[in-house]
């Protein structure tokens, strides 16, 4: 049999399975759908025939010329048309079953090179072989047809199953979504979008090559999630294109559509069977997606309660005893049972101190809630690192009545898109543990630097430094190390709230020992691309 | 007799209003008081004060709205007061022609300064006085006419934008510039979205003005709001 490797690949999906790489069955597919270039698959159809009734002739003419019988030569010419048949297709068996009778009267029956029959026998013969060979060529057609069929049906089977497997093993709406576009693809080839209701009423659209259309399949796809459970297939024509546009419904609502992009014509009946089967899967994987996530919010949900439970407790500790010493203090001015007036202002600085204290503390917890509720990353401005370091030098007096201070800038103003409010509260928390937990004397240092496309910004002491204990929990909420001196100022919150605000930059926050001992907090968040670059504006003289 | 500048205090928490009422008179200022943002605008009709001190967080009315009303008939120098946090309103109330703004809270030092300087460009405003010609604060010395600026006797190098800069921020000397107002009176209007190039050429700046960049003296950062240069 004489085919060449592509008619052979695209007439016979045997060559599928036995060659299930990726790529081949999708260049198969490819040529079995797009109908392939007709004209060459006809010539070469017509090839096959031709040379299969050559070789049946040409062995013919050599039989006869050894005396074999006509006999012979009839069951060779059947055999020739068999062949054909089961190379090309019923029509093209029709035809050389006609051909092949033809021939044989032309060739081999006498008077030999004309269509004259002088023997009466032939009146049998040609019926019977025409009937014969048009018989097997039938059948053989048949049997191919259905070997077709059942490989079609076995590789839409596996792609269903690989499908099946895909989404049960896709983890995350958006890769469930995608392995569901992926199969669709090889299933139906046509361009298919999945969206999923988003926020606000605004479904997402997955699959899409750009942005475009993404408007109009977002305002379909809106009414069919309103219509919820009751959502049903559509099929709505935009600019001259047929789109299905198909709901993947659980109970009582509309988890996703399906977009297909059918071009000119509706899909035929195996594409919706298939499309249909993929809905199901899909419906399945993401009613599982969904139980997860409700599982997981729950748990968030929970252990948040459980934290703000703790944070209350802790704040109303905390919140009583200076303003213990605030009544205290006030009620003995107000009584004028002091006497100098010394000893009054000293009571009054000290109202004034623990009202600065809480104070500090309100700041910091309404750091903290919009630190975990923050999207800074994409709301922030860019802002330079320094000036941020300088206003939080300047709100701390503290640290600069009791401890020595020295500041390392980079060379070049460093640019981090940052909400400034809390970065400037991330660097007072560092300032204000460095002057709590180490004696009066001792020297700090903020530096700001570059490494690895990070910025960094550390604040380290010579002071006793941390220990193992404080190493490990040191970024744990109410976690505190040691009373310190004043006895209410460690609240365990003011590390934990730098990670939290160092977490939402995009960044981190770690605690070590520096080699000469002395606490090192190291903060690193991610730099701006093009920062420290000076603006092109400033080349106008 | 001396004239005693009068100061409208708008404020509805009593205590704030007091100890606010009190530091005022200490230095012999007048002093009205309004709880309500209605009862603001028509004492500021009414008695036509010098200053106002508002508080962005009264009940009745947005405060930048309120400003946006009363600076349609108005040029009243406005010292808005908001909490720390409220970087946004902030911003908002200086766009809408606050002249400058404290953070709660704040002592009477720094209210007391912020009304210095609101007099001051009064003062300079109502007597139709062009600038000076010199603005000297510290070390720092800016001769608007020679385009020279010295620190410590030293003259200091500034690209022409640099210098724009400068020259701006000492129009406003004292008070809070906005990113947005640096912007466009140094790019001109239409520059506002450049605003990371702004922070690069004060922090630049800063480099050449300070002693101590990390430490300010002159040029300091309002974090979310913009710039001050000091005068005092």
């Amino acid at each position: 049999m004489v085919t060449t490797e592509g008619q052979l690949a695209a007439e016979r999906p045997e060559s599928v399975s036995a060659h299930p790489d990726g790529p081949r069955v999708w260049r198969i597919l490819r040529f079995r759908h797009s109908g392939g270039p007709g004209a060459l698959r006809a010539l070469t159809q017509i090839g096959i025939t031709v040379l299969s009734l050559g070789i049946a002739t040409a062995l013919a003419l050599f039989f006869r010329s050894l005396g074999i019988t006509e006999t012979s030569i009839v069951m060779l010419y059947l055999l020739s048309v068999v062949i054909a048949s089961v190379t090309t297709g019923r029509v093209m068996g029709i035809i050389a079953s006609v051909v092949a009778v033809v021939l044989f009267n032309f060739l081999f029956t006498e008077p030999r090179f004309t269509f004259v029959v002088n023997d009466t026998q032939y009146l049998v013969t040609f019926p019977v072989m025409l009937t014969v060979a048009a018989i097997s060529s039938e059948l053989t057609a048949r049997i191919r047809q259905q070997a077709t069929e059942a490989e079609r049906r076995e590789h839409q089977t596996k792609l269903l199953y690989e499908s099946s497997r895909a989404l049960l093993g896709a983890r995350g709406t958006e890769t469930v979504a995608a392995a569901a576009l992926h199969h669709l693809a090889g299933l139906i080839h046509r361009r298919v979008h999945c969206a999923v209701p988003g926020s606000d009423d605004d479904p997402q659209v997955y699959g899409l090559e750009t942005g475009k259309d993404s408007e109009r399949y977002r305002h379909d796809c809106a009414r069919l999630f309103r219509a919820g459970g009751s959502a049903s297939e559509e099929w709505i024509e935009h600019d001259g294109e047929l789109f299905l546009y198909l709901p993947v419904r659980s109970h009582h609502e509309a988890l996703a559509v399906l977009i297909v992009d059918c071009g000119t014509e509706r899909l035929p009946a195996e594409s919706l069977a298939s499309l249909s089967a993929v809905a199901v899967q899909l419906a399945l994987a993401l009613d599982r997606e969904r139980m997860s996530q409700k599982a997981e919010d729950a748990r968030v949900e929970t252990e948040r309660e459980r934290l703000r439970a703790n944070l209350l407790q802790s704040i109303s500790h905390d919140l009583r005893s200076p303003l213990a010493a605030i009544t205290g203090a006030a009620s003995a001015v107000l009584d004028g049972s002091l006497g100098d007036g010394k000893s009054s202002r000293e009571m009054i600085t000290s109202i004034r101190d623990d009202a600065r204290w809480l104070a500090g503390l309100v700041e910091n917890l309404l750091s903290l809630t919009r630190a975990e509720e923050s999207t800074v990353r994409i709301s922030g401005s860019l802002e330079v690192l320094d000036d941020v370091l300088s206003s939080a030098l300047s709100r701390m007096e503290r640290i600069h009545a009791t401890h020595s201070l020295s500041v390392d800038l980079d060379a070049e103003p460093v640019l981090v898109r940052m909400d400034g409010g809390l970065m400037e509260q991330l660097i007072l928390n560092l300032l204000d543990n460095a002057a709590t937990h180490t004696p009066a004397g001792t020297h700090v240092r903020v530096t700001i630097g570059r490494l690895d496309g990070n910025v960094t910004l550390v604040v380290e002491d010579d002071g006793p430094g941390l220990s193992r204990h404080a190493l490990r929990h040191a970024f744990e909420r109410f976690f505190t190390d040691k009373p310190v001196a004043d006895g209410r100022r460690g609240m365990g919150l003011g590390l934990a709230i730098c990670k939290s605000i160092a977490e939402a930059h995009g960044g981190s926050i770690s605690a070590s020992n520096c080699p000469a001992g002395g606490a090192r907090f190291e903060v690193r968040l991610p730099a701006q691309p093009d920062s420290g670059s000076m603006p092109p504006i400033d080349a106008e003289v | 007799m001396e004239y005693q500048p009068l100061i409208l205090l708008v404020e509805d928490d009593p205590p704030i209003q007091r100890f606010i009422e009190a530091g005022l008179k200490s230095q012999g200022y007048r002093v009205v008081v309004a709880d309500r943002a209605a009862q603001g605008l028509s004492l500021a009709a009414s008695h036509v004060p010098d200053i106002v001190v508002l508080d962005l967080g009264l009940p009745d009315r947005d405060g930048a709205e309120l400003i946006g009303e009363l600076r349609s008939w108005s040029e009243v120098p406005i010292i808005v007061v908001s909490a720390r946090g409220m970087e946004r309103s902030k911003v908002e109330a200086l766009d809408s022609g606050a002249d400058d703004y404290l953070t709660k809270p704040f002592g009477v030092g720094e209210l007391l300064a912020r009304v210095r300087v609101a007099l001051r460009h009064l003062a300079r405003r109502g007597a139709n006085v062009p600038q000076e010609a010199e603005f000297t604060v510290g070390e720092l010395r800016i001769d608007l006419n020679a385009h020279r600026v010295e620190v410590a006797g030293e003259e200091v190098h500034l690209t022409p934008t640099e210098y724009r800069l400068v020259a701006v921020l000492v129009k406003h000397a004292g008070r809070v510039v906005t990113h947005s107002v640096l912007l466009s009176e140094v790019w001109g209007p239409g520059r506002t979205s450049e605003n990371q190039y702004l922070r690069v050429f004060v922090a630049n700046l800063r480099r050449k003005l300070e002693p101590d960049p990390a430490r300010p003296r002159y040029l300091l950062t309002e974090v979310g709001v913009g710039y001050r240069l000091l005068d005092e």
